[in-house]
């Protein structure tokens, strides 16, 4: 399919421009498993950011992706899609 | 059945957070308006250049950044940023830590006029230039007429009963009357009041539909209510949030209280029936047992056309008898700012009564003398004031009325 995949770096940074820097747990190792309200993200935020995702990958991720309690489970979401392991 | 009539509790005003095209906070805007500075002038947030109207109150040098976490500001309008930094300044000019009360104790109820226009301005360019794809998700609120109340709510966790109202320039008067429906129901405290900006294309265009808007390129005589020149409204942005209480602050006096309200319609054009803006400033005294010489100012509604102005000049003598009352419009300075006008003219009415003095009608220097108003122009009068007016119209017939009360260190000690 492709060797393109989103990085937690790179979603740290969608999330940024698409909804605002996160409130706690700023880039260090734990982030990826924290939850997504500790951060201050809502789900809109994450769709929002999701749009973002579709728009760099041209990839539609779909809006269940707003149901993602971590950026970790956002970012196996997103790269099950680009590696075919996932329906778009 | 009455509640008020069986109820003991009140309304007073315990908190200011002033944002104005003339002055950032109570303080700088109050000083502003004394000494009588305009802040109108030709747009500069867009080239106004082909469009009829130039003029507007612009806010000037406000830094969201300063005030908001960079998780508020992309899904927020500039007019709820505006209304987030005025409900701070409101809550802490009030001493109130809203964590300290019990929880729905407290509630928010703005007015709106348009939405967040600036915001929805963006998004449709990017709808009908990229596709719906770009949209931003929180178009989903951002515009929506009851964001400024929702944001405000979540900001200071005030999750008791709340609401928004929309009535155009009447607005600001009609949601601090809802506020106090709410303090007399049970609420400890409500935030009200209102916050505008529609100074983007869009927003201007709809306002240019309006035809209300004047067309004059002079700052200094482009709008001119109550003058022979009157010519149509400047618009501006901004307004004021106003924190309520059911209980007098401890150790100090409020602002000011909140004796008398009431909101009329006008009959549709050609019935030959009378317009309510008599009827609605008759009510709100009836309301607070106080009679037409017992008002020490009236704060006007000043729309700057002929008719309307003369329709307001009317109710007035007709109400206070000609020459008989102080009359003041000091949104000369600032333009008319729809859900946030008289929200910040509250705001001005209760710094009038704290200070005794009323704030002037800028530009204004030809009044029609047919009006036979005590327009005070020029420059700010001294005065004895116990009791202020302040009247409000919203475009397609609102009217309303709101008389506030000085609150004396006496009041409040015999209250305490």
């Amino acid at each position: 399919m492709t060797d393109r995949a989103l990085t937690i770096d790179a979603l740290l940074g969608l999330l940024t421009q698409a909804a605002g820097a996160a409130e706690n747990g700023g880039p260090g190792a734990g982030i990826a498993d924290t939850d997504f309200s500790a951060l201050g993200y809502d789900s809109l935020a994450l769709l929002e950011t999701a749009s973002l995702v579709e728009q760099e990958f041209d990839v539609k991720v779909g809006d269940d992706i707003a149901s993602s309690l971590t950026p970790a489970e956002f970012l196996a979401h997103v790269n099950d899609i680009l590696a075919g392991r996932r329906p778009e | 059945v009455s509640h008020a009539a069986v109820s003991p509790r009140r309304a007073f005003i315990t908190g200011l957070g002033v944002v104005a095209p003339n002055g950032l906070g109570a303080s700088d805007f109050w000083s502003a308006a004394l000494a009588g500075r305009s802040a109108l002038g030709t747009l500069t947030r867009f080239d106004p250049g082909s469009y009829p109207a130039r003029l507007a109150g612009e806010i000037r040098g406000f830094e969201p950044a300063r005030y908001l976490s960079g998780r508020l500001l992309p899904q927020t309008d500039h007019m709820t940023r505006l209304a987030l930094v005025a409900s701070d300044w409101a809550l802490s000019d009030a001493g109130l830590d809203p964590a300290a009360l019990p929880d729905y104790a407290a509630g928010v109820v703005t007015a709106s006029a348009s939405g967040g226009f600036d915001f929805g301005h963006r998004e449709l360019e990017k709808l009908w230039s990229k596709g719906s794809e770009f949209v931003s998700a929180y178009q989903s609120f951002a515009w929506f007429y009851a964001v400024n109340t929702g944001q405000i709510s979540i900001r200071h966790g005030l999750r008791g009963p709340s609401g928004v109202v929309v009535t155009d320039q009447a607005g600001g008067l009609d949601a601090v009357a809802q506020a106090r429906r709410q303090l007399r129901k049970g609420l400890r405290v409500v935030l009200t009041g209102g916050v505008d900006s529609a100074l983007c294309p869009w927003g201007w265009v709809a306002q240019l539909a309006g035809g209300q808007l004047s067309q004059s390129h002079d700052p200094a005589s482009g709008f001119l209510p109550f003058d022979t020149r009157a010519c149509g409204h400047v618009p501006g942005e901004g307004g004021a949030i106003l924190v309520m209480t059911a209980e007098p602050p401890g150790g100090r006096a409020p602002y000011g209280e909140v004796v008398g309200y009431s909101a009329t319609f006008d009959p549709p054009p050609g019935r030959g029936r009378p317009p309510g803006l008599r009827r609605a400033i008759e009510q709100a005294l009836a309301d607070a047992a106080v009679a037409p010489g017992q008002v020490d100012v009236v704060f006007a509604d000043g729309a700057g056309s002929r008719a309307a102005d003369r329709a307001e000049a009317e109710a007035i003598t007709a109400v206070f008898g000609p020459l008989a009352v102080p009359v003041t419009v000091p949104k000369t300075m600032y333009g008319r700012l729809y859900s946030g006008g008289a929200a910040l003219d509250l705001a001005t009415a209760l710094l009038a009564l704290r200070d005794q003095v009323i704030p002037p009608t800028v530009n204004v220097t030809s009044p029609d003398p047919a009006f036979r108003l005590d327009l005070v122009t020029g420059q700010a009068r001294p005065a004895a004031l116990r009791h202020a007016l302040v009247l409000a119209r919203g475009h397609g017939g609102y009217n309303s009325a709101l008389l506030l009360r000085r609150s004396t260190q006496d009041d409040e000690e015999r209250l305490t």
